[in-house]
């Protein structure tokens, strides 16, 4: 239980920081997205997981959002096109996005 | 025999659909080589038998694991003696997109396919608007069949595309327009895959137009908010698990005493009903008590099932796995291994079977090996008896009775020892080759289907009676042979040297009875091989009686009081476990020791933590696993883990 506690306290502290200060237009991964925004797949990254990445949806000009995250940050949920896929943030990090303008 | 075969990605309604055409007529066998379970099903259509087998949900023929690679291993062999001749993919309406990428694969190989277009009024729900025509032009050689298995829909159009086909295709060999890549091909699947989202894209903006904006997930991410919530979603998991757990240990436990006595009485009507002989005792004390022991797994084992199936049915289990997969990953266990693990708490024997969901191989198979390390009911009364002999009834700090705090470490050694033992698992023996991979569906939040969940809870209760049934017979009436000879006249000339009573009354019986009980234990076989396993564990502060306790409780764990209270030919009634306790107090080595010391007690109790004392559990790992290797590979581990620790417990307390 104190385990527990401990490790939502220190994400919750840990999202708070996580905020990104400038934006400046570099290469992102879907595990860095911030939540509820819409993003464009842009490409997987060369790895055995990249088939099953595309099987599940995520191929080039893919809109994707993340909806939300597991309790300690990791997996997180993501909406691809209708339907909801959970994943860890090392396979989200495989996936290579452009966040979409204009949504803010 | 025609046959079919049904093919879908997970979460799409294609068991639902295999139960609706095979009704109860299913049975479970094996792929060839492969660890997963075949689902085969038969349905009479229009006179004509036909086979169905359910194969495994993927999202592409390119597996994931072993376990998946079979419908590839299937498809890519027109010579496979499971090669169907009919292919019916199930797909989800309401995405059809990612759904066409299996049904192109299969479509491709030339086999002759149905698609039935599942779950369309989800996708009515979201505003998806399905022109079969066009879908149907872009197929000319499938049959499309919608279907909406909840509200029952379908059916009879999908019965008629079966009978159909069979009449076009019958002999018509399938001709591959587009071969498959090699499993070793990462890139080329890639590619393949890339290349039939582009095909699939333009199929789908041509015949699916999307009117409103999507409800049903809009409910399940509301719902979602709280169900993975940090605080709520824990909370409301651990109240489940409270639930589960409850159900399990103690409401079972009521047609668990009915299924006890009725089996007992059977067991006493058939030794006094019919002649004496040694075929009446192998019916009394062997068979029907073996049987009575495999009947009695079944209200735990549908109970949980029961339970397991709703949560399986309603989406909810996917989030568990969700909310749990950070803090089981460093012990190299699933999200779902929870539940089992919980289970286990109340008997492995549910527990191991629950581990059935867990999709990932090598996260299976450890829940498996650590499960029996939770602290089950049948240790109860193992751990009652000794605590109560060895552990004085006082109380540390003014309030906590050291009786219940041994009883309580007793517990959390199996936590913590199924834990670490998982974590070494993970370290040390795991192929690092076959990478875990999460990538899970989270499925809108459905109300469950109960035809599922009955079928589900039959099949299960099955699978364990006909299955791992034999084998807990086979061992049960070994061990009583075991126990019920000796070599020669043995065991008749120790129970001729017992006095008869002089008195006539029915304490005198009682006790010459238990008496010669005793004498004849002694000297069977298994009198023997305790007496033979002496010098093993007199390290531990064992004698041979216990040795003989340790051997006869391979049956189940509780079995240990029962053989002492037989060797010690004391009279047990109503389970108290006073009258024992007092006995063994008495007992003495030859040269005045006590025999039960808090060295041997502590070190007894340290043996049954973690020994694999149940053969039940061994018969269900074998079933689980399908081979022998990994029960046997879990008694010796265990058994190392028994001796060792006991040996440390002994050693440190004398």
């Amino acid at each position: 239980m104190l385990y527990t506690f401990f490790m939502v306290a220190a994400f919750q502290l840990n999202s708070i920081n996580f905020v990104p200060q400038v934006s400046i237009p570099i290469m992102k991964t879907l595990a860095q997205a911030s939540l509820q925004s819409p993003a464009k797949v842009t490409g997987i990254s060369e790895s055995d997981l990249k088939p099953k990445l595309l099987e599940m949806g995520l191929y080039t000009g893919k809109t994707v959002t993340v909806l939300f995250r597991a309790p300690f940050g990791d997996p997180i949920a993501v909406d691809v096109d209708g339907y909801v896929l959970s994943m860890r943030l090392n396979e989200a990090s495989l996936v290579l996005i452009e966040e979409i303008s204009g949504a803010e | 025999m025609r046959k079919l075969a049904l093919f879908g990605n997970p979460n799409t309604g294609k068991s639902s659909i295999f139960n609706r055409l095979t009704g109860l007529k299913q049975r479970v066998g094996n792929f060839p080589g492969v660890t997963v379970d075949k689902q085969t099903g038969q349905l009479n259509l229009h006179g004509e038998k036909i086979e169905i087998v359910d194969f495994p949900g993927t999202y592409s023929i390119y597996p994931r694991s072993k376990d998946e690679q079979v419908v590839y291993d299937v498809i890519s062999h027109p010579g496979h003696p499971d090669y169907p001749e009919t292919a019916i993919v199930v797909a989800d309406a309401s995405n059809l997109e990612r759904n066409l990428l299996l049904f192109t694969q299969i479509y491709d190989q030339g086999i002759p396919t149905i698609l039935v277009l599942n779950m369309t009024d989800v996708a009515s729900k979201n505003g998806l608007l399905l022109d079969i025509q066009k879908l149907k032009s872009h197929f000319p050689d499938t049959t499309i069949v919608r279907s909406n298995a909840r509200i029952g829909t379908g059916l009879n159009e999908l019965l008629e595309a079966i009978h159909q086909v069979g009449q076009q295709t019958a002999g018509i060999p399938g001709t591959a327009s587009k071969a498959l890549v090699t499993l070793e091909d990462s890139a080329g699947q890639s590619a393949d895959t890339e290349e039939r989202f582009i095909r699939i894209q333009k199929i789908v903006k041509d015949s699916v137009h999307q009117k409103s904006k999507t409800q049903e997930q809009l409910f399940s991410s509301r719902i979602d908010k709280w169900l993975v919530h940090p605080v709520f979603g824990y909370l409301l998991f651990f109240a489940l698990l409270l639930v589960i757990f409850q159900t399990v240990f103690s409401f079972a436990s009521y047609p668990m005493d009915l299924i006890d006595s009725a089996f007992a009485e059977l067991a006493a009507w058939t030794s006094s009903s019919l002649p004496e002989g040694l075929f009446t005792r192998l019916l009394s004390e062997g068979i029907i008590p073996g049987i009575g022991g495999v009947v009695i797994f079944i209200p735990q084992i549908a109970l949980l099932f029961f339970l397991l199936a709703i949560l399986e049915e309603t989406g909810y289990m996917a989030r568990v796995v969700f909310i749990m997969d950070k803090l089981m990953r460093p012990f190299g266990l699933n999200g779902k291994s929870v539940v089992p693990l919980i289970s286990s708490a109340a008997c492995a024997i549910p527990g191991v079977m629950a581990t059935r969901t867990i999709h990932s191989r090598s996260e299976r198979l450890t829940t498996i090996l650590v499960a029996p390390l939770m602290s089950c009911s049948a240790r109860i009364p193992v751990y009652t008896l000794l605590i109560g002999l060895v552990i004085p009834d006082r109380k540390v700090l003014g309030f906590l009775n050291i009786q219940g705090l041994v009883l309580f470490g007793l517990y959390a050694l199996g936590l913590v020892s199924a834990l670490l033992v998982a974590m070494v698992i993970k370290q040390f023996f795991r192929r690092s080759k076959e990478r875990s991979i999460f990538l899970l569906e989270l499925p809108a939040y459905k109300s469950p289907r109960w035809g599922n969940v009955g079928l589900e809870v039959l099949q299960k209760v099955k699978i364990f009676v006909t299955d791992a049934g034999k084998i807990i017979l086979a061992i049960s009436i070994l061990l009583w042979g075991l126990a019920s000879f000796g070599p020669g006249n043995d065991m008749e000339m120790a129970a001729a040297k017992i006095p008869l009573p002089k008195t006539t009354d029915a304490a005198a019986a009682d006790q010459y009875n238990n008496l010669v009980a005793s004498a004849k234990l002694e000297h069977s076989y298994m009198g023997i091989l305790g007496k033979g396993i002496e010098p093993v564990i007199k390290p531990l502060g064992y004698d041979w009686k216990i040795g003989i306790s340790l051997l006869t409780s391979f049956a189940a764990r509780e079995v240990f009081v029962g053989s002492l209270a037989t060797i010690y030919s004391v009279h047990q009634e109503d389970d108290d476990p006073k009258p024992l306790i007092d006995r063994l107090h008495e007992e003495k080595y030859p040269d005045g020791r006590p025999v039960y010391t808090l060295a041997s007690g502590v070190s007894l109790l340290v043996f049954y933590a973690f020994a694999m004392q149940c053969m039940a559990t061994l018969a269900v790992v074998k079933r689980e696993t399908k081979s022998w290797k990994w029960p046997l590979i879990q008694l010796g581990y265990m058994g190392f883990m028994a001796y060792i620790g006991a040996f440390i417990a002994y050693q440190l307390l004398s």
